[in-house]
């Protein structure tokens, strides 16, 4: 199966920060969870992907197709929620729909009316009048109401409640049944990417940490519980990070470097990732 | 294309009030002066073009503010698509303004026995010199990166144009400007011809800059 997305050496500079050379591969029929603090670099490689932004080098495919030359047309098959959603103030349900249905060639008129209803999203309001999480469910309903083959999710589920997030999230997962779907999601709620990823990418400071299978990393790590004099016996190429807590330290370490019998718990992607930022800080 | 003239088609419809009131006022002012003696005051014309030079202006200001125009580069759409839009609307909208003008202008002329030379004329001239404003502007406002920045393009472009077209005036003095000026519908065809190409060349620059922009 071709991959959804596959970025090659990706630079983007500006004054004070800079894409470092990042490699991110997105397998088709795959969710892939882009996990980073803020600033880290997450909306400029998103905006880098789509186009929105110029790249200073480096190679991006989309479903197969070169990015540089094809994008306008790869682009009906792309459904795309940025962190904020571009719409005229004026704006209601039947305008939005007009537009939409003059710009994509597979524009669901009746599945985007479906969205409308099962979102509760009024059609005599204005776009303006909406508040953040009813913008943010239109854009989803949009990028969701023309066939597109792959989601690209920039901070999407930010501003949503948690009821609507956990809908919206069966949502994604119903998309990707499809084999010939994929997601691209950014998010700094691990929570919620967590839940849903199948890989998980780690950015910060604009370099790519990590970009594995969720399961083969909560399989490789876990968080170990010791005390100071314990830390000492460890083997220093196990540990990824560490935290001070009450009753002693908590380490992040890979499993197969451990002593047998060591106190291990289960590691989240959220704690993975914080230990390893602060390890790095 | 398409869904980006729909998109825009529709905002102004939806603002109809704040862009057609002007034209429509001076178009029956000026259909007085016709009725009484067949004359356009054309030093006036200029006023006229800017304000209509102004709505596809505002609709890309409107874009930036919305964050529609980053919202656009996500859609099927080249970004020369969204210039070309922007300057198919410009020349719809000046040719449709000289239009209304003419007829309505033409109409009063012709129903009170006066020549209509001058409201052909004045129609050519006003699609014409709306289309200087906005081939002017529009690379400006084209590179802006926001809504300020747009404004700020177009607020000194304005300037401008309105300076070259007050120099006009007072050279000639008020009531001659007003009045005495006369110009031949050959002499507007061939000014909006011009105006055309000048058009032409601005759409170009607009895009290679619009194309180089980070939005």
């Amino acid at each position: 199966m071709t991959n959804a997305i596959e970025i090659k050496g990706l630079v983007k500079e500006y004054k004070e920060f800079r894409l470092d050379n990042v490699d991110l591969t997105l397998p088709g029929g795959c969710i892939l969870g882009l996990i980073g603090e803020n600033g880290a670099g997450k909306s400029t490689l998103i905006k880098c992907l789509l186009g929105i932004i110029h790249k200073n080098s480096g190679s991006i495919k989309i479903l197969g197709r070169d990015a540089d030359t094809e994008l306008a047309d790869i682009k009906e098959d792309i459904g795309v929620v940025l962190d904020e959603v571009g719409i005229p103030d004026t704006f209601k349900v039947k305008h939005i729909n007009a537009v939409m249905k003059n710009t994509f060639r597979n524009w669901d008129e009746k599945l985007f009316f479906e969205y409308m209803d099962r979102f509760q999203l009024s059609k005599d309001k204005k776009f303006k009048e909406f508040s953040r999480g009813m913008k943010m469910k239109m854009g989803i309903a949009i990028a969701l109401s023309h066939k597109a083959k792959l989601l690209v999710l920039d901070e999407a589920t930010n501003g949503l409640d948690p009821v609507v997030r956990d809908e919206v999230t069966d949502i994604f997962y119903e998309f990707t049944r499809d084999e010939e779907h994929s997601i691209l999601i950014s998010s700094h709620i691990v929570s919620d990417l967590e839940k849903l990823c199948d890989y998980v990418s780690f950015i910060h400071k604009g370099r790519v940490l990590l970009n594995e299978e969720k399961d083969v990393l909560l399989e490789e790590y876990a968080i170990a519980h010791c005390s100071e004099e314990e830390l000492k016996d460890l083997d220093p190429e196990a540990i990824r990070g560490k935290k001070a807590g009450k009753y002693g330290v908590q380490v992040l370490v890979r499993r197969d470097a451990v002593p047998a019998g060591m106190n291990l718990s289960p590691v989240t992607i959220e704690e993975l990732f914080i230990f390893m930022i602060k390890e790095i800080n | 294309m398409k869904g980006l003239l729909t998109k825009d088609i529709i905002q102004i419809r939806t603002a109809y009030l704040t862009f057609f009131p002007f034209l429509i006022f001076m178009s029956v002012l000026c259909a007085i002066g016709t009725m009484k003696n067949g004359s356009i005051p054309f030093a006036i014309l200029p006023m006229v073009s800017i304000f209509q030079a102004i709505m596809p202006l505002t609709l890309i200001m409107d874009d930036l503010k919305t964050g529609f125009d980053k919202m656009s580069v996500t859609l099927p759409n080249s970004r020369k698509d969204y210039m070309g839009s922007k300057f198919m609307l410009t020349a719809i909208n000046a040719l449709a303004s000289g239009a209304f003008f003419m007829l309505v202008t033409a109409a009063a002329a012709h129903f009170s026995g006066n020549p209509v030379n001058d409201p052909i004329s004045g129609g050519i001239m006003i699609s014409a010199l709306s289309l200087a404003v906005s081939a002017f502007i529009m690379p400006f406002v084209s590179k802006s990166r926001s809504a300020s920045g747009a404004r700020i393009a177009y607020t000194v472009s304005l300037v401008i144009y309105g300076s070259i077209s007050g120099g006009f005036v007072s050279r000639l003095g008020m009531k001659d400007s007003i009045y005495g000026v006369h110009i031949p519908v050959k002499t507007s065809a061939a000014v909006l011809g011009v105006m055309a190409v000048l058009t032409v060349i601005s759409y170009l620059i607009s895009t290679a800059l619009y194309e180089k922009k980070d939005i």
